[in-house]
């Protein structure tokens, strides 16, 4: 399901690719190509260099996937947002905050005498309902108060933070019962894909649906790609930015309930950095930072790259602080890439021939004084 | 004779700030003729053109469509009368492909229980846009690659292609032409008389006083956000309406 077949963001043909070269030229074009090849030659040279290949033992599999299942989730969300041509700074904070108000609500009911599966169903609901309730909020200001979300996102998430300090002093054990540790944290789909790793993959698949197959998904990204013509086309441009906002609410919500359940808890102070760890994996698979593109596969793999990079540098002994430094190093790389494409795009280097002449339909008689009004040539 | 009204637009005013782009504009639209709208730059044609296709909502002033009166809520309720528009901007989103732009809105969705659930098909959008873009005359190299892709000509043929496709009632056309060759203009040209044949309604901006006379039924001169002079196009000279622009003789 996540092959190249997600033609969305760099539009192009599912049907009949013309020739192969045609297809690899369009496979690494996009930088989700590069960045797809650079990550398939991690892996292979992290097996390659790691003793017994030990980087692909399955228990490290398994820690990695682990580790990539909750930031895969938040870049979903964080690939709408950005397609539609806006940034959520608030996503850490907002799984922080549901997180707090989730398992108070659950530490309450089991208090209040209700089973494991009670709590930690109702606790999980109220914690997708604080991620939509945040997003939604976002979206609204920024639609509302037509400020950049870039500068409401980063008051909100002072804001969600703030409370969730205030929710998460008190008395109660900041604990999930133990159940939901047992069951989603450590438990697996057929004692084989852990929990985590499951959600993730429905949402990075839902997404995939929803971005690259749905007139929703359209939306998006003419949105992001020219807000003024989407407005011109009839678009519900207010309502469509709500609605990313509220999905990568949602996705920190999900978020919220893989890391609770896996650490029984959530640390208020560990999500500092998630939203510009999460915009950075995105661009770095490919997605636009200026909107109009990007794509979910791009994302899982960007995500992957963090985590195959950190995983193969323990096992390799060498300093894991350098996987910083190169994550750093790629994002600016991917940035680069996408401006110099667009730069080359708009001065017609990659384009077609100028102008096609349409086919003659009358005697090449030159036109009579009529030179074209005017107006600005072809740019 | 014209006699029947499609649209009418009373005391349109418009202010962007302190620039009054329209001080009390009164324009009347005949069923089926070709309308010029001519001025200079800042004239005040495009945001004239703007109200009549629910992009930019009037300060004052109404529009009457079909003898009812309509407020334009936004281009969605001008799209419902039939009124399509080519902007002079072209409105098209970049990183989507032409058929994509040709459709956005208004997608074809797969058939069935998906098409319920709004799931687009590519597929068949593509083929209707290459049907409809051979029948226009229009020939894009490749239809499978983003609109930033394309020239600026072959952009503005998209943006009129997507107004052809659509329109019932009403074409309007904010210099349509301003990026394209002679042969392309002349095409298009051609379009919007076959157009008018079929029963549209079409009002054309344009700079070139050429194209106008040899388009047009009438002609509509607008100066510094007013109506200035209004001209049987049979009855005008090129002399005329620049004189009416300029507003060296009043007409
Ligand atoms: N969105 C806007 N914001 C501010 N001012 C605007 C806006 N749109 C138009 N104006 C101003 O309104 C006036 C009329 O502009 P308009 O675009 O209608 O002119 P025009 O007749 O179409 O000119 P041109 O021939 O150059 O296209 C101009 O002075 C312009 O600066
Ligand atoms: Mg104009």
């Amino acid at each position: 399901m996540t092959g190249p077949a997600v033609p969305v963001g760099r539009p192009t043909a599912t049907q009949a690719p013309r020739s192969v070269r045609a297809l690899l030229d369009r496979f690494l074009i996009g930088s989700n190509g590069a960045i797809f090849v650079a990550l398939v030659v991690l892996i292979v040279a992290f097996w390659l260099a790691s003793p017994n290949g030990a980087f692909l033992s399955s228990l490290n599999v398994r820690a990695m996937i682990l580790a990539a299942s909750s930031v895969l989730v938040v870049a979903v969300g964080v690939t709408f947002v950005l397609i539609a041509g806006q940034l959520d700074l608030s996503i850490g904070s907002v799984l922080v905050l549901s997180g707090v108000v989730g398992i108070k609500v659950m530490t309450s009911l089991v208090d209040a005498g209700l089973g494991d599966a009670v709590a930690i169903a109702v606790g999980c609901l109220v914690v997708l309902l604080v991620g939509l309730a945040c997003g939604v909020v976002n979206g609204l200001i920024t639609v509302r108060l037509r400020i950049p979300s870039f500068i409401v996102t980063l008051g909100t998430l002072s804001i969600a933070l703030g409370i969730a300090q205030l929710i998460s002093v008190g008395p109660l054990s900041q604990q999930v019962p133990g159940a939901m540790n047992d069951t989603i944290g450590r438990g697996a789909l057929l004692g084989i894909v852990p929990w985590p790793a499951v959600i993730a993959i429905s949402v990075a698949f839902v997404g995939w649906v929803v971005l690259s197959q749905t007139t929703l998904g359209l939306a998006c990204y003419a949105v992001g790609s020219n807000r003024e013509a989407a407005r011109r086309a009839g678009l519900p441009i207010g309502r469509l930015m709500i609605l990313v906002f509220a999905i990568v609410g949602v996705c920190a919500g999900i978020a919220a309930i893989i890391d609770m359940s896996r650490f029984t808890t959530v640390s208020v102070a560990g999500y500092t950095n998630t939203a510009l760890a999460a915009i950075a994996a995105v661009i770095i698979g490919g997605t636009s930072l200026f909107g109009g593109r990007g794509t979910i596969t791009g994302t899982v793999v960007g995500t992957s790259i963090p985590v195959v990079l950190l995983s193969g540098l323990v096992i390799l002994r060498v300093d894991p602080f350098w996987q910083n430094i190169v994550i750093g190093t790629m994002l600016i790389v991917a940035v680069a890439f996408d401006q110099l494409q667009r730069e080359r795009i708009s001065r017609g280097l990659t384009g077609g021939p100028a102008p096609e002449p349409t086919p003659p339909t009358d005697p090449g008689i030159p036109g009579e004084s009529s030179a074209p009004a005017g107006g600005p040539g072809p740019d | 004779m014209h006699e029947a009204t499609l649209l009418t637009a009373t005391g349109l005013r418009k202010a962007f700030g302190h620039v009054q782009a329209l001080r009390g504009v009164d324009l009347r639209i005949h069923e089926g003729e070709i309308l010029g709208l001519i001025g200079d730059n800042g004239a005040g044609k495009s945001t004239l053109i703007g109200c009549l296709s629910g992009v930019i909502r009037p300060d004052t002033g109404s529009i009457i469509v079909d003898g009812q009166d309509v407020t334009f809520e936004g281009p969605h309720d001008a799209r419902a009368h039939g009124i399509e528009t080519v902007y002079q901007d072209l409105a098209l989103a970049p990183d989507l492909e032409p058929a994509i732009n040709l459709y956005l809105g208004r997608e074809i969705v797969r058939p069935g229980i998906l098409g319920r659930l709004r799931f687009a098909d590519r597929g068949a959008m593509r083929r209707e846009a290459a049907t409809r873009l051979t029948q226009l005359g229009i020939d894009l190299p490749r239809l499978d690659r983003p609109v930033s892709y394309l020239s600026g000509g072959q952009r503005q043929a998209v943006a009129i292609a997507r107004a052809l496709i659509w329109a019932r009632r009403l074409l309007l056309l904010d210099e349509p032409t301003a990026a394209l060759g002679v042969r392309q203009s002349r095409m298009v040209h051609d379009v919007i008389r076959r157009v008018r044949d079929q029963g549209v309604t079409v009002v054309l901006i344009s700079h070139n006083m050429a194209d106008v006379l040899a388009l047009t039924d009438r002609v509509v001169a607008m100066r510094l956000g007013s109506v200035a002079a209004t001209f049987h196009t049979a009855e005008a000279t090129a002399d005329d309406l620049v004189a009416a622009i300029t507003g060296s003789r009043a007409a």
